[in-house]
């Protein structure tokens, strides 16, 4: 317990050295405390300077006070005053000193400090003022002691002041470096985790009040966009093994039953007959490489939506005749696989785009609809402004699966035996995205379908894609 | 038909031409780019296979070269790139065809055929009416006739009809049909196709005795 405490005072230790947030804490209340001192110095020499300012300003009216009370009065010892804080001596011209008996009185003419024993209880420090007066020289004294006293009480305040901001200068910075380097800790521990491959840490800021939060938030986001895109890559490289393997391990079996047949050709059967067998077998072969063809052409062609490279061809497009000429290419299509079709379109909008994408979209919507309804549904195409909606009135996928359904090679369990590859909606997804429109996945009902009126108790799909207004 | 096919990889190449001269055309098959642009300015071809990517100078750059010596050779790019921006530029460069590998031999025959066909029908008079067997297409008023019955067509099957009867004989894969008619380059997953051209069949082949339309399995459409 006591060893696991030091050894945690030692990690603080160390985190202390390393906190930038504390070092700045602590650089700042040093310097504070440096200004704090050297505006004490400041104040005080300039307080110094304003007694002292007084004290000669009192000195040269006493003088002169003193002066005329000289002229007119003949006895001078009763005129000069002495108390423990001021005093007088006066100096006639024969060399007689009245008052303070002391030479040094009237070395100087002007201000000096000077140094004189007075009385025991007061300092010997004055502030003495001689000039000529009547017929000698007056010298007029005012003692330091007060001006001490106000000095040390002005520096002292200033040294009180000093320890107490910065110790709460310290402390204050120490906490809030404690608080930020706990989260600066919990930002590195988090990107460490995901490093190290774990891409499901995440920071959670509690709050978005700074900085930090929104850096945070951002890091979360990343990460959650990587993770997305990881699961992605593991699904489709899952997926693109099930569904590449599967029909490869046929076709070579297929192939190797062929030439094993060829090899030990049995006179049972006639030429014709074999050779039919072999073109039969031969047919399926091509057929099961060209399905392994369009997944992988799907696959590229998801890969270079992503890169943007389509966007260099955009053109100014109307949304309802694209909606009118893929009607015009699948209504027959809908039909003959015993389905209803309608097609409505309400307004028309102009966006930037790619004609060729956006029919290729709604074909893979309706080619999705044409597979995953029974006969008898009934598709609709619905375009009104920037939305395009495409409803169908059949089973529908569950809510849950409404974002995986959009993910490449992400096939729900119930329809991986049939076909598809599970590229088609991977394609819409990517499709929109490059057109920056927005797509959403939501249970047929009347409140979303922009414009017809759906039969009571439907569990269809409806998949709404709206567009950017220019 | 004399062909010239530019591809440095050996074994497609030895595929294309075997399978061309198995057609009954003619094929030079060149490696290197440079070579290639050597034959097309001493030959005459009727129609040009170029790969993108070719030692000593690529596909690119031979078609550019031609078309500034004024070679207007039908020319089909074959590429193992598959980008729009690749096609554009091909296309931009003056290409008339463009076919991303990997690619049914079906697919390349159609299309060759129909580019040596191009280039013949560009010297002929444009006709106005069309004719095969007892089936008219009047291009002009935009009716059709079989056995002096007027068939109504809709403006995709008029569209779908008049390729066939301009083509008599050629293959159209459905990747054409689609090119042609509806001018789509991705390949959909359903019957698009067989939809359409089943409904055009029930319209002038089903009320006759003689079917006109047939289909070649694993290819496509011909009208003869």
């Amino acid at each position: 317990m006591f060893w696991n405490k030091l050894l945690n005072w030692r990690v603080l230790w160390l985190d202390l050295k390393r906190m930038t947030a504390l070092r700045q804490a602590v650089f700042l209340a040093f310097s504070f405390v440096i200004l704090l001192f050297a505006g004490g110095a400041v104040s005080t020499w300039l307080i110094e300077r304003e007694i002292e300012q007084n004290i000669d300003q009192q000195l040269l009216s006493m003088h002169s006070q003193l002066s005329q009370q000289l002229m007119q009065s003949e006895n001078v010892n009763t005129i000069l005053p002495k108390s423990p804080v001021l005093f007088a001596s006066y100096r006639d011209k024969a060399g007689l000193i009245y008052g303070v008996k002391s030479k040094k009185l009237f070395n100087k003419q002007g201000f000096i400090n000077i140094d004189i024993e007075m009385l025991d209880n007061y300092a010997d420090d004055w502030r003495i003022y001689a000039a000529k007066a009547s017929t000698g020289i007056l010298t007029v004294a005012i003692n330091l002691e007060d001006r001490y006293q106000i000095l040390v009480i002005t520096g002292q305040s200033y040294l009180a002041v000093s320890i107490v901001v910065s110790v709460m200068t310290l402390i204050v910075g120490l906490a809030m470096g404690l608080v930020n380097q706990r989260r600066y800790n919990k930002i590195s521990q988090v990107l460490e985790t995901i490093a190290a491959g774990d891409l499901s840490a995440r920071i959670a800021p509690q709050k978005q009040q700074d900085d930090l939060d929104l850096v945070a938030t951002r890091i979360d986001a990343t990460t959650h966009r990587l993770e997305v895109l990881m699961r992605q890559m593991k699904d489709l490289s899952a997926n693109i093994a099930h569904d590449l393997r599967t029909p490869m391990a046929r076709l070579r079996a297929k192939i190797e039953t062929a030439l094993f047949d060829i090899e030990q050709q049995t006179s049972a059967k006639s030429v014709a007959q074999v050779q039919a067998q072999h073109a039969d077998t031969l047919e399926t072969a091509l057929t099961k490489i060209d399905e392994m063809m369009n997944t992988f052409t799907a696959i590229l062609r998801i890969s270079n939506l992503s890169s943007g490279e389509f966007k260099g061809h955009f053109v100014t497009l109307s949304l309802a005749n694209i909606v009118n000429e893929t009607a015009e290419i699948y209504a027959a299509v809908i039909e003959d696989s015993g389905r209803l079709f309608s097609c409505n379109v309400m307004a028309d909008s102009t966006i930037q785009g790619s004609r060729e994408l956006i029919i290729q979209l709604l074909a893979n919507l309706i080619e999705n609809s044409i597979r995953h309804t029974p006969k008898g549904s009934h598709i609709y195409l619905n375009c009104d402004k920037n939305l395009l909606q495409l409803v169908d009135d059949g089973d529908g996928i569950s809510e849950a699966y409404h974002q995986r359904v959009l993910e490449p090679m992400y096939r729900l369990e119930t329809s991986r035996q049939s076909a598809g590859n599970g590229l088609g909606l991977a394609l819409v997804n990517s499709i929109c995205r490059l057109h920056d429109a927005h797509l959403s996945l939501s249970k047929s009902s009347n409140q979303d379908s922009i414009a017809v009126p759906i039969k009571d108790l439907c569990n269809g799909l409806t998949v709404t894609i709206s567009f950017e207004v220019p | 038909m004399r062909i010239l096919v530019l591809e440095d990889d050996r074994e497609l190449g030895e595929w294309i031409q075997s399978g061309l001269s198995d057609a009954g055309h003619v094929v030079d098959w060149l490696e290197d780019g440079q070579h290639a642009l050597a034959a097309t300015m001493t030959n005459e071809y009727e129609v040009v296979l170029l790969d993108r990517m070719t030692p000593g100078l690529d596909g690119l750059s031979v078609l550019k070269a031609m078309r500034c010596a004024k070679k207007n050779t039908p020319v089909l790019f074959l590429t193992a790139i598959n980008s729009v921006e690749d096609r554009v530029e091909g296309l931009e460069a003056g290409a008339d065809d463009y076919l991303a590998k990997p690619f049914a031999f079906t697919e390349l025959l159609a299309r060759v055929s129909a580019l040596g066909r191009r280039n013949s029908a560009l010297n002929a008079v444009e006709e106005t009416l069309l004719k095969c067997k007892d089936l008219n297409l009047d291009i002009l008023s935009r009716k059709c006739f079989r056995q002096g019955k007027s068939i109504e067509l809709n403006t995709k099957e008029f569209l779908l009809l008049d390729i066939f009867m301009r083509n008599q004989g050629r293959i159209q894969t459905k990747a054409m049909l689609l090119e042609k008619v509806w001018d789509l380059r991705f390949d959909p997953t359903t019957s698009v196709i067989e939809t359409h051209m089943s409904r055009l069949r029930a319209k002038i082949d089903k009320p006759f005795e003689q079917a006109l339309i047939k289909t070649v399995r694993g290819a496509g459409y011909v009208l003869e």
